[in-house]
């Protein structure tokens, strides 16, 4: 070290001397350090808020095993990876006497729990305290806003039971039923069906049904028979429904699983090993199962595979894990998503490497010429190669001494601002989709910073090597250079070509002074010029290439989370509530809005799904193509001939593609019509169609032998008709018709009006999903109606009314909210539920988008940052340049010229290297993403193109024009005089 | 060559602005030669004057005079050298001459112009006009060739390109077989051949030479300045030289010699010898 000491004191004197541009690469270093830490404790900070998010929501449980015994359960328990258990036991529901309403709630559902359920289940008190023994019960805050008399201390007598349902068969259907004719069902809502003359166990959280004509009630003791005292009253846990018919209530009970009891199971995991849980789960279970029962799994149709391939059959309600809980550790079942978030984080800390890397690497890049000099004196008496090299490292490494700590501190202060200022967006996105929507519970999460000691070390290591990395080739350049090329400069401006340079004799015979300086300046001047094109074109490159990158993940995330076929658009979501029921309840309510002085505006919703067919024949080559790829996707040997049957050659009416219908009043559809530049005036039954449709592996569900799930893959495929404007096509219905007993197609016949896109459809809605969106006029409506069965006219969809009120406390809302559902639901709701249609993956993407957008501009901050010091350190090289040509005559105005001529030049360069590399990212980028997502229009972020474009032009001009103005303290000669060091 | 530039405005009589601008310099150049002939045959000229001029830099403790109340002028196409030791003042005062430095007191008329009370870019011109530079480290632009960096302060002034005129001066300089090359491609006496073509290319009334034999060897010095007399006596321009060595000041028409800032001698070679 000792014989370091020397250069290390030149180096020091040379850092002080160049105060401007030492402060730029410790800002380099200090911007990377910072951006480091907010990549990796920013993305535990942010993962552990949604995590207690959904922990909020949905509780702290990653898996919940339904209906297992003891055998079942000490096998689970014993995964490896299963770190906790917790046992629920349902058991059962008693009359609940101090009901304050009985005819909708008269029973408490009762819970036994072991002890960590009441965590995991985030069981909050209300008052009291939380059950101790097994004669001690909490009940649900629901009951108490219902208008129960009951407190804590109270006794209550227990005596439970299951509740099952028994519908009766229509009048002389047994007979038909015994005969082989299939019985009649009976549907609950929410596609709970039973059959005529079946007995059914009621699922959790059933509504109270009273007996009628069609179905009876039946209880049945558990024999669980006591009294118990109230413990404590809970706030309503996030699985409890307004419609229920019991309101929620535990009990203590123990964690161990008696010999023939079934319980279920609750899970928690070590995230940080890779868990196939549910196919383990599955496993167990079906290595428990009997034929019979395994032949009732099978019939289901859900399979999973396990590790080994083998397909088991499972059922979806009987395991459930909670995916967002375990996606926020990365290891949730959707792979696609963990890779998204695992590409994510590598591809930010990849990015802000490059980025400091360049700058790094820049500034001594752009110094070489100053820094070669005094290097070759120092080599002229005697410094050896290694000694040089020191001087580099000495640099970057004194400097990253003092960057690291502040850049940490930095860095968690940065997190900490960025997440209090992001706090309240986050908190109405988690808001929004969280269980609160649905049971009006608050949802205030504190925001922690997560420093994992672990990450500190990452980025002291990950700095290290980047300022290693970056100065690593300067290093060695400065090192090989004698002394004698260091004095003379020989390798700054271009001398290696030993005849010279041709002239710019056009130019010169021209008189354009300023374009041949200009011109020889940046073709001959190696470094900095280099250093320039170099620092513009990272510029461009990292914006662009994070900005593509962000849009990809969005678009990936958005097309794989958006479920939603249809999210409607302004014309309706300005309206505060929307009312929904069907036939005279419907009527009823509509017609007191319509008429009431409270009503402030309304808008109608009229809307079919699914119901109609266009024939397959009528889509084009591509969209049948597309279709045969994606169902390849689940059978690798082939598609199997009833499969193909049903959809790619189909025989029925419902086998051809579905298409949706939004029905709009005649004056929306000519002013959608008209939008989208189509004539339909002429035209009979007219259709508008949506011109895009999205093909994704989820909207196929295949098992059995020879079935796998594909990776998810989405094709977005545009006007899919085979047809042309004012064409003639006919939609196909399929209809029970009572004579033949038989469902026969109807044609409609209608006329092709031509495609509509997003902008001329948005102020209506989103229209997403596999079928065809349809716009009809409520004229086009009402004649298919007529196709349908029966002498009146029918509705051919749904309707629903949004609507505003002009007063906070209105009668025509407490009227509406009479009118319940059989699940005792009101048909009023917030038409603000249909913007939380959002689910947590959505609210990732947005904030996946803001933490990219503040990530873009940081990056854009450390090459504008590097840009600067370019343009800085070329000005710096040429001070003896530009003094020389002032003493030479040269005007501010020439001179400003041929800097604008030279940027010029410089930035055209810029631009062909930014566009090639560009667009090879963005292709290989593009190639990664379609191999992992299938193929999709991935959306080139244009704005942002022009957007840098601009920056860059305006940042080179103004940095020119602030770095070469005069400098008024300095005359001439003494700047001809300067020696730069 | 005036007549070559005449011509070719002549042959394009709709030439371009360009073109008409340069005309105008061109008959204005032509115009102030016709007046100088005419003063001349009414006795010699005087081409600069000095008046009065200190230069100090620093203040208080740190104060140092570098010129002290200098006062000289000189003729029309006299050949003037000023000697002194190191620190004497020479250089501050050619820098003053050149409109490079300005005096802290004193005024410097150059064809009865006051050079100081120009602004910035009406100096600059008037450098690229009338005053050619040599510096002691030739001072030329790293970026361009032997041509590029000749014709700079010509083309500065917006005036085309005078190849032939190029050709000669490169040509008499010895540069011929390296024209295409960059300043760090060559000798420091070729790089200081190129400096005094840049000089003598676009004809400046007043030739200032800074020690320009100071980094060669004596047969190389002497070469150098055989060109700037040459083109004293040629074109009839007014050259002052710094130098130190006594033999080299002994070749002018007179010399000064400067001490601490002051005059400490001013007579004509004649009356020495």
């Amino acid at each position: 070290m000792k014989n370091k000491k020397i250069i290390f004191k030149v180096t020091a004197t040379y850092m002080k001397k160049n105060r401007m541009r030492t402060i730029i690469t410790f800002l380099g270093i200090l911007v990377m350090v910072i951006m480091m830490t907010a990549v990796f404790v920013g993305k535990d900070t942010v993962m552990e808020f949604l995590k207690r998010a959904v922990e909020a929501d949905q509780g702290k449980w990653h898996y919940q095993v339904y209906d297992v015994d003891k055998a079942v359960a000490d096998e689970i328990a014993a995964l490896d990876y299963v770190e906790e258990t917790g046992v629920s036991r349902p058991l059962g529901y008693t009359v609940f006497e101090k009901s304050g309403n009985p005819e909708w709630t008269p029973y408490l559902e009762i819970k036994g729990y072991s002890e960590e359920l009441f965590d995991w289940m985030n069981i909050d008190l209300v008052e009291g305290r939380f059950p101790e023994n097994e004669n001690e019960i909490l009940i649900s805050e629901r009951a108490l806003r219902d208008g129960a008399d009951i407190r804590v201390g109270d006794s209550i007598a227990i005596d439970t039971f299951e509740r099952y349902i028994h519908v009766f068969y229509k009048e002389g259907e047994e007979e038909q039923v015994a005969a082989g004719a299939e019985p009649g069902t009976l549907v609950f809502g929410s596609g709970f069906h039973i059959s005529h003359g079946e007995t059914v166990k009621l699922p959790d959280h059933f509504p109270y049904l009273s007996d009628n004509a069609d179905f009876e009630a039946i209880h049945r003791s558990t024999g669980l028979k006591k009294t118990v005292t109230v413990s404590g009253i809970m706030k309503a846990p996030y699985y409890e429904a307004n419609g229920q018919g019991g309101y929620m209530a535990l009990m203590r009970s123990g964690n161990a699983v008696a010999e023939g009891e079934k319980v279920n199971l609750v899970l928690k995991v070590d995230p940080d090993i890779t868990v196939r849980g549910i196919e383990d789960i599955a496993k167990i279970i079906d290595e428990h199962r009997t034929e019979a029962e395994r032949a009732e799994a099978e019939a289901l149709g859900s399979y999973c595979v396990a590790g080994d391939g083998e397909h088991i059959p499972f059922d979806p309600q009987q395991i459930v894990q909670n995916n967002m809980l375990l996606t926020f550790a990365a290891k949730g079942s959707d792979m696609n998503f963990n890779k998204l978030m695992i590409f994510a984080q590598v591809f930010f800390i990849v990015l802000i490497t490059a980025a400091a890397l360049i700058l790094i690497y820049n500034v001594f890049s752009i110094s070489y010429t100053e820094r070669s000099r005094y290097l070759g004196m120092l080599s002229s008496v005697g410094a050896t190669k290694k000694q040089k090299k020191w001087s580099v490292y000495y640099e970057v490494f004194s400097l990253l001494i003092f960057a690291l700590p502040l850049g940490i501190v930095l860095g968690l202060l940065l997190i900490k601002g960025a997440m209090a200022l992001l706090y309240p967006h986050f908190a109405s996105l988690i808001e929004m989709i969280s269980a609160n929507v649905v049971t009006g519970k608050s949802c205030e999460i504190p925001c922690e910073l997560i420093v994992n000691p672990l990450n500190i070390i990452f980025i002291l290591l990950f700095s290290a090597t980047a300022v290693w990395m970056s100065a690593w080739i300067p290093a060695l350049k400065i090192s090989r250079i004698g002394p004698v090329e260091s004095i003379r400069s020989t390798d700054s401006i271009t001398g290696g070509r030993k005849k010279g340079y041709r002239t710019f004799s056009r130019l010169m015979k021209k008189g354009r002074t300023k374009q041949l300086l200009a011109a020889a300046s940046v073709s001959r001047n190696r470094h900095t010029t280099k250093g320039i094109v170099r620092s513009i074109t990272a510029f461009i490159v990292l914006t662009l290439v994070t900005a593509f990158t962000v849009r990809s993940i969005t678009d990936v995330l958005k097309s794989k989370v958006q479920r939603n076929e249809f999210i409607p658009g302004e014309a309706f979501t300005d309206y505060q509530y929307v009312f929904f029921r069907a036939g005279e309840d419907y009527a009823s309510g509509i017609r007191d809005i319509m008429d009431s002085e409270e009503t402030e505006g309304y808008k109608e919703l009229y809307y079919s799904m699914f119901d109609y067919n266009i024939c397959l024949d009528d889509y084009t080559d591509e969209y049948r193509e597309k279709l045969g790829t994606m169902i390849g996707k689940y059978f690798p040997g082939g598609a199997p001939a009833n499969i193909i049957l049903r959809y790619l050659e189909p025989e029925y009416a419902s086998d051809h593609p579905e298409v949706n219908l939004l029905i709009l009043t005649e004056g929306d559809f000519e002013k959608l019509a008209k939008k989208a530049g189509r004539d339909t005036a002429e035209l009979e039954h007219p259709v508008l169609a949506y011109d895009t449709l999205e093909l994704s592996t989820d909207d196929f569900r295949f098992g059995g032998e020879g079935t796998v799930k594909p990776d998810y893959s989405m094709y977005r495929l545009e006007k899919v008709l085979d047809l042309k404007e004012g064409d003639t096509f006919t939609l196909l219905d399929e209809q029970y018709v009572p004579e033949t007993e038989a469902l026969e197609t109807v044609e409609i016949p209608v006329s092709f009006g031509g495609y509509v896109n997003r902008e001329d459809a948005e102020e209506f809605g989103e229209f997403h999903g596999k079928a065809q969106w349809l716009f009809v006029s409520e004229q086009t409506a009402a004649y298919m109606g007529s196709f349908l069965p029966g002498e009146e006219q029918e509705e051919i969809g749904f309707r629903c009314m949004f609507f505003s009120v002009n007063t906070n406390d209105s009668d025509l809302l407490r009227r509406l909210a009479q009118i319940r559902d059989e699940y005792g639901d009101s048909a009023v709701t917030s038409a603000s539920i249909l913007d939380g249609y959002m689910s947590f993956k959505e609210a990732i993407t947005s904030i996946v988008g803001i933490v990219a957008v503040c990530f873009t501009i940081l990056i854009a901050l450390i090459c504008l940052l590097n840009l600067y010091n370019s343009v800085m350190g070329r000005r710096y090289a040429r001070q003896r340049e530009l003094s020389v040509l002032r003493s030479m005559g040269i005007t501010k105005k020439q001179k400003t010229g041929m800097l604008m001529l030279e940027n010029t030049r410089l930035l055209a360069r810029a631009y062909v290297y930014s566009a090639l590399i560009t667009t090879a990212f963005v292709v290989c980028l593009h190639r990664l993403l379609d191999s992992w997502f299938g193929k999709m229009n991935f959306t080139l972020p244009l704005w942002m193109i022009v957007l840098s474009v601009l920056a860059s032009c305006a940042g080179l001009g103004l940095f020119t024009l602030a770095g070469y103005g005069d400098s008024k303290k300095m005359q001439l000669i003494d700047e001809v005089r300067t020696e730069m060091v | 060559m005036i007549l070559c530039y005449s011509d070719k405005c002549r042959k394009d009589a709709a030439g371009t602005a360009e073109e008409k601008r340069h005309r105008n310099r061109q008959k204005e150049t032509s115009d102030g030669r016709q007046r100088d002939k005419k003063q001349k045959g009414k006795g010699k000229m005087e081409i600069l004057k000095c008046e009065d001029i200190s230069k100090i830099y620093g203040a208080g403790e740190t104060e140092v005079r570098a010129l002290d109340h200098v006062s000289f002028t000189v003729e029309k196409g006299e050949f003037v050298s000023i000697i002194g030791p190191s620190g004497s003042g020479k250089s501050t005062l050619l820098h003053i001459l050149g409109g490079v430095d300005r005096p802290t007191e004193g005024k410097v008329f150059i064809d009865g112009t006051d050079i100081h009370s120009l602004n910035e870019d009406k100096l600059a011109i008037f450098r690229r006009r009338q005053i050619g530079l040599v510096y002691q480290f030739y001072n030329l632009m790293p970026v361009l060739n032997v041509d590029e960096n000749i014709a700079l302060p010509h083309l500065l002034d917006g005036r085309p390109l005078d190849q032939e005129r190029l050709d000669s001066v490169v040509e008499h300089l010895g540069l011929s077989d390296r024209r295409r090359n960059l300043p760090n491609q060559l000798s420091g006496g070729q790089q200081q051949r190129v400096s005094i073509g840049r000089a003598l290319y676009s004809h400046p009334a007043i030739l200032l030479a800074d020690e320009p034999t100071g980094n060669l060897d004596r047969k190389t010095g002497e070469e150098i300045v055989g060109l700037l007399k040459e083109s004293n006596r040629k074109n009839s321009q007014t050259l002052i030289l710094i130098t130190h060595d006594e033999g080299l000041a002994m070749q002018a028409d007179r010399v000064i010699g400067l001490e601490d800032g002051r005059i400490i001698r001013n007579e004509k070679v004649r009356n020495i010898v």
